[in-house]
């Protein structure tokens, strides 16, 4: 569950940004639409805590993650966010299976395999996991990168442009992928998008301006 | 996984690695050969001299006196008399006096007349049969007995001087009564008999040359010629000739006094071993400095090497970091990603170049071992300078990591993923 009230932030002397109060409950999808320069990015950024608003709260189950200090943001991060980013980057040196559990290493400190597989099989990316993400097309990298944003049960996953750089047939399997996800794991799934394609096919959503 | 991590990251980029690598095992290389062969060489030098506080030999180059009579490295710089060594010799201050008498050599190994105190001296062990007692008898040194295959009571005939293609003193076949246990000392490559045998068979040689010259000479100056024979072998009996008299001092009081009061007195020159090889240690000192220097400079480059190559990889690994960062990597471990990374480069480095360095040392022993008869140990660990060699790598590791780590650390997620 995800949460936000009042939440403003402004780069430097630039004109804030203010954003609209929403609420994400858990196996909900909710698809936050805008133009570019409304914020999207930064607001992606914002709720995941990379970034600290400047007033305003963003509540994820019980935490107002505000109030966070930075080392304990890495760690809750970690544990609660999963992160489905525009551009797949992964971590080079490792292949696809690896680069799983790295990830869930680094957030529970266990490596989880069992699970890396079972999701590596539910994207059919199993005969993938020894390869090394260079190695895979645009929209294989796609769909490890929502490995990667599950491997760590996170209650919430938020996804920038998850679909941007895909066609109309990968961008159906994505988003379909993303929400029957979303349901199975039980996570709240923020979509931040411009992508019409997508605006179809989710009920919740809210436009920036 | 950090290390993990840091491992694959070094074998993504093959090329990097081994570049920085090669440039660190070449400086540990040579710097472990340095260290090994200054330490062996020092203990070699220095364990050969031990006890011996003076040398007295023929007027001449000290150090030559030194390298021929301690070191058996050089040619002599001619003989001594005996009777006048011997008041030397018998002085109370002396503790002990070794006699040295070069003659001949047996296939390049010199035969060395002397008494046994020397095979003392140097800690020797028969291993086989017993010291030499008589003329011509011989004990020979553990590496002869290996290479040339001798055995207890086999003859062989000495050449004269110290080339090995001198005349042959056919006449006077040495018989091998003793041999000595390997102990990395001088005694190894030595072939040593009594004193006499050295003068036994010069004498007769020169005996012999005069019974010749006898022989062509008519008859009625045979009685004059018969006198001068006498005289001649009257001469050798009374005058002794030996290289060099190794003396070690109960009251050091004499090593300052006795090179004044010999040079001053004597035709022979007293010569402090310590002093020269001071002086030769020094000499052989600024070459392995300098090399040491070129080595370290070495270091030097690659630790450039390893900052270059992380910085550049921490451009190409920005995002990689920042995405490491929002799955819940702490900045630290970040930081300890870079530093394990270029510290692991150091570790490899280091191991092969002590390896190298050993394997470099053995064929330089073998090569030493042929020309000069010194062998050096490459499984010695010098534990000290090994160490201080082991930090200064690492140093170099964590120096040129620092910068690149602390970038990593100091990484902005938020920027770089917007900009990505």
């Amino acid at each position: 569950m995800i949460q936000t009230k009042d939440i403003t932030f402004s780069y430097q002397n630039n004109k804030p940004f203010r954003f609209p109060d929403f609420k994400c409950q858990a196996s909900e999808t909710l698809l936050i639409t805008g133009n570019s320069g409304t914020g999207k990015t930064t607001l992606l950024h914002l709720l995941a805590g990379i970034q600290t608003p400047k007033i305003g709260s963003i509540q994820i189950n019980e935490t107002d993650i505000t109030r966070l200090k930075t080392s304990e943001l890495d760690a809750f991060r970690g544990q609660n966010i999963g992160l489905i980013l525009q551009n797949s980057h992964f971590i080079e040196a490792l292949n696809v299976l690896e680069n799983l559990e790295m990830t869930a290493w680094l957030a529970t400190g266990k490596k989880n395999t069992p699970l890396a597989l079972e999701l590596l099989d539910t994207l059919a990316l199993s005969d993938q996991a020894t390869k090394y993400t260079s190695q895979l097309s645009i929209g294989q990298q796609q769909r490890v990168s929502i490995a990667r944003a599950l491997i760590t049960e996170p209650k919430v996953v938020l996804a920038d442009e998850p679909t941007s750089s895909l066609d109309d047939y990968h961008t159906e399997i994505v988003s379909n992928l993303l929400q029957s996800l979303a349901q199975k794991y039980k996570t709240a799934l923020v979509i931040v998008t411009h992508d019409a394609r997508l605006k179809q096919k989710f009920n919740q959503q809210i436009e920036l301006k | 996984m950090i290390r993990k991590l840091a491992w694959k990251n070094l074998w993504f980029k093959p090329l990097n690695t081994v570049l920085s690598v090669v440039l660190l095992a070449a400086s540990v290389t040579i710097i472990t050969l340095l260290i090994l062969l200054q330490n062996q060489f020092d203990k070699k030098f220095n364990s050969t001299i031990d006890g011996i506080d003076m040398v007295l030999g023929a007027q001449g180059s000290p150090l030559q006196v030194i390298l021929s009579s301690v070191y058996h490295i050089d040619a002599p710089t001619g003989n001594i008399n005996y009777d006048e060594a011997k008041k030397w010799m018998n002085n109370p201050f002396v503790a002990q006096a070794i006699p040295l008498s070069f003659g001949d050599n047996y296939l390049g190994y010199k035969i060395l007349g002397t008494t046994p105190d020397y095979i003392t001296k140097y800690n020797g062990v028969l291993t086989q049969g017993t010291l030499f007692t008589e003329q011509l008898q011989v004990v020979v040194g553990a590496n002869i007995a290996q290479n040339m295959q001798l055995k207890l009571g086999d003859t062989f005939v000495g050449s004269h001087g110290s080339s090995e293609h001198g005349d042959l003193h056919d006449n006077h076949p040495y018989t091998i009564v003793g041999i000595l246990e390997k102990n990395g000392s001088v005694l190894d490559n030595l072939i040593l008999s009594n004193i006499e045998t050295i003068w036994e068979v010069h004498d007769h040689e020169h005996v012999h040359e005069d019974e010749n010259q006898a022989e062509v000479h008519i008859h009625e100056d045979h009685e004059h010629d018969h006198e001068h024979e006498d005289t001649m072998v009257h001469d050798h009996e009374h005058e002794k000739q030996i290289t060099a008299v190794l003396l070690s001092f109960k009251n050091k009081m004499a090593l300052f006094s006795w090179p004044r009061l010999i040079a001053e007195n004597t035709k022979m020159q007293a010569v402090l071993p310590a002093i020269e090889i001071n002086r030769i240690i020094n000499m052989f000192g600024i070459g392995i400095e300098s090399l040491k220097y070129l080595a370290y400079g070495i270091m030097l480059l690659s630790g450039i090497s390893i900052f270059i190559a992380l910085y550049n990889r921490l451009k190409e690994r920005k995002y990689e970091f920042a995405l490491l960062r929002i799955t819940g990597a702490k900045p630290l471990q970040l930081f300890n990603l870079v530093l394990i990374e270029s510290i692991l480069l150091c570790l490899i480095g280091y191991i092969f170049g002590t390896v190298f360095g050993r394997i470099a040392l053995y064929f330089i022993s073998q090569t030493s071992e042929d020309d000069f008869k010194i062998a050096f140990n490459p499984f010695e660990i010098v534990w000290q300078n090994e160490l201080i060699l082991f930090v200064i790598t690492l140093f170099v590791g964590f120096i040129s990591a620092l910068i690149p780590a602390i970038k990593a650390y100091k990484l902005n997620i938020s920027k770089t993923l917007a900009n990505a």
